[in-house]
């Protein structure tokens, strides 16, 4: 099987004030409509831990995938660690209050790409093939993956109002 | 001098700029990544932190950028912005300290084609390839890490 690493746990983290529900939501979506992920098959972990004094610990990781051709297979994956999450209310400059949630962002996002099960059926041919033929057609799928995960990377940052 | 499989251009250490005073970090940072793909280097980010504090905010960012220069070599640069501490929105930019370090390196054979034969991979290096190595690598790669050091110290209006 073949996996080329592109972007490695990638660290974003934010310490402050952010409106958790929807910066998971908005990521899910971002994931869905780039053709990454169906509703059902997201999401691999989902652990909330209550902690004293009201707070609690997040893990989420979330594995998502789109089939380029026959052979390959992009790969966009993405863990959330919350630490001492606990809610509270911002008063917004309208004068209204809005339910944020305070703590410990941290994302690490990671892209590559695989071959499919197909690919790996080709035994001895692989290599000739890999060599003559695919070598610059996986150029272009690393090229076009890069620009789609560190586009992905960068909304993750907007979200979390980080400079991007 | 033995050529490995990566060579660092920089001092030990990097180079290390740090600044204490009015910063434009937007521009800065956002200069930097310009920077890296104006000289069509690939540019990732590592880490990117920020902790909100009463005193000001912490930034932690870190940059990774490669290119490749031909199908042997590669050119590999870290850009560390270490702790960007109390930073402060004033009028005009941000208040804060700041330590910067940059660091590039040189990835022979980053393919992986050698890696079953160590030993013609230390021919070609340290024999072959020695002389291009030392005049021309090593001086592009030299020349582009002093100019993104001026060009960050010109940003933070430093002395270059």
């Amino acid at each position: 099987m073949i996996r080329i690493d592109l972007l490695h746990k990638q660290k974003i983290k934010w310490e402050g004030i952010t409106d958790f529900p929807e910066f998971y939501k908005y990521l899910k979506l971002w994931l869905q409509d780039n053709g990454y992920a169906k509703e059902r098959s997201l999401e691999k972990k989902y652990i909330e831990r209550a902690k004293p004094e009201g707070k609690k610990q997040v893990e989420i990781a979330w594995e998502s995938k789109k089939s380029k051709s026959e052979f390959f297979d992009y790969h966009i994956d993405m863990t959330i660690l919350i630490l001492n999450m606990s809610d509270i209310e911002v008063q917004q400059e309208d004068g209204s209050k809005r339910k944020m949630q305070k703590g410990t962002f941290e994302v690490r996002v990671s892209s590559y790409i695989t071959s499919t099960e197909k690919w790996n059926q080709l035994k001895g041919l692989q290599k000739l093939y890999l060599d003559f033929f695919i070598r610059k057609r996986i150029d272009l799928y690393l090229e076009e993956l890069y620009k789609k995960s560190t586009s992905f990377h960068s909304y993750v940052k907007s979200l979390l109002g980080l400079r991007d | 001098m033995v050529i490995k499989k990566k060579e660092s251009i920089h001092p030990s250490n990097g180079i290390i700029i740090r600044y204490d005073g009015i910063i434009d970090i937007d521009a800065l940072y956002k200069g930097v990544k310009s920077w890296f793909v104006s000289h069509k280097y690939d540019y990732y980010e590592s880490e990117n932190t920020e902790k909100n504090k009463p005193q000001g905010n912490t930034l932690i960012i870190k940059m990774l950028a490669q290119r490749e220069i031909d199908d042997y070599v590669r050119f590999d640069f870290e850009v560390d912005f270490d702790e960007i501490k109390k930073v402060k929105k004033l009028s005009k930019g941000y208040s804060g300290e700041a330590r910067i370090t940059i660091r590039c390196f040189m990835t022979f054979d980053y393919k992986g084609n050698w890696t079953l034969l160590p030993f013609l991979f230390y021919i070609y290096n340290n024999v072959i390839l020695k002389k291009k190595i030392l005049t021309y690598y090593w001086v592009k790669a030299y020349d582009e890490m002093m100019e993104l050091n001026s060009y960050i110290k010109s940003t933070l209006g430093l002395i270059e």
